[in-house]
């Protein structure tokens, strides 16, 4: 282990400020790129689940109405 | 072995495959990656000595390292994917070269920004307009052209076209980049890993470095199957298997 305590290993000699600037920068990147494909796949698969069964709606109302006339 | 090729080929082709495929490969890639940030960072950060001229702040290349040489790999895999759509009109290349490009260009970022930040403190300033930076700099503006084509155009078929011929003139900037440090005076320090030659590095700072290469690799390959599953899914929304996954 290079560092002796845990405010050694923040401090990173006089470094710590552009260390884990990097570092924080880098995982916010990172964040946004695992969360966008989710929120985009929950978002399509509502909107898709939510389409069939508007279509199914339709379908079996086009039944009844012909059935009655 | 090219009966084996083709019969790949087909199946790769198949958004259907790919789908089912990815979804058995996914648990895996999030493991992978998960284990691989995790030691590599731990080695990194921990464990490697301070470098004797810069410090601490060399720790920066786990980071920046890996980022700068995936941006790169991406950039050509989304030409390739590209130049396969333009040849044999495979759709499902060019669903995986339009989920390449945000990703790319979101690691070519991560090396700028880290490269910047790193600068400060070894060179003194954040930005020199040297031939590396700047090659990498239009790297990411090159990154942004295309994703603006891939999205710009009516027809969908002419936006993946255009995308993929900006992205295959774009490879010219790949040996520039690579090259810039040695046909340049720049104040970017050479290359720290070369195929060729014995690394001039030490063990305790080299091994993680190719650990965060490798697991960046990884992830990068997470992030394409997840944005193109995306694309199959709407692109294959009529279809019955989707609609079978759908009232799943």
């Amino acid at each position: 282990m290079e560092f002796n305590s845990f405010a050694e290993f923040l401090a990173m000699g006089r470094h710590g400020l552009y260390v884990w600037l990097s570092y924080g920068i880098t995982a916010v990147i990172i964040l946004i790129n695992v969360i966008l494909p989710l929120m985009q796949r929950r978002r399509l698969l509502k909107e898709q689940r939510q389409r069939l069964r508007r279509e199914r709606r339709d379908q079996t109302g086009e039944k009844k109405h012909a059935s009655s006339t | 072995m090219w009966q084996w090729l083709v019969r790949l080929y087909h199946r790769l082709g198949s958004p259907k495959w790919f789908y089912e495929i990815t979804s058995r490969w996914i648990p895996w890639l999030v493991g992978l990656s998960v284990v691989g940030c995790v030691v590599g960072l731990v080695l990194g950060l921990l464990y490697a000595p301070a470098d004797y001229q810069q410090g601490n702040s060399f720790r920066i290349i786990y980071i920046h390292v890996p980022a700068a040489l995936l941006a790169q790999s991406a950039f050509m895999m989304m030409a390739v994917a590209g130049a396969v759509f333009l040849i044999w009109r495979m759709k499902m290349a060019a669903w995986v070269a339009r989920s390449v490009a945000p990703i790319g260009a979101s690691f070519c970022l991560i090396a700028l920004l880290t490269g910047a930040i790193w600068g400060k403190p070894t060179w003194g300033t954040w930005w020199v307009w040297d031939a590396r930076l700047t090659s990498m700099l239009l790297l990411l503006f090159l990154y942004f052209g295309v994703m603006a084509l891939q999205r710009a155009i009516e027809s969908e078929d002419a936006s993946h076209k255009a995308g993929a011929i900006l992205s295959l003139v774009g490879l010219v900037n790949i040996p520039i980049i690579k090259y810039s440090v040695e046909w340049w005076n720049t104040l970017h320090q050479p290359a720290t890993l070369k195929l060729t030659e014995k690394p001039s590095m030490h063990p305790d700072m080299l091994i993680p470095l190719i650990i965060m290469i490798i697991t960046t690799y990884v992830f990068f390959a997470l992030l394409v199957i997840l944005r193109a599953r995306n694309e199959v899914l709407w692109h294959e929304r009529k279809r019955t298997w989707v609609r079978d996954l759908l009232e799943s």
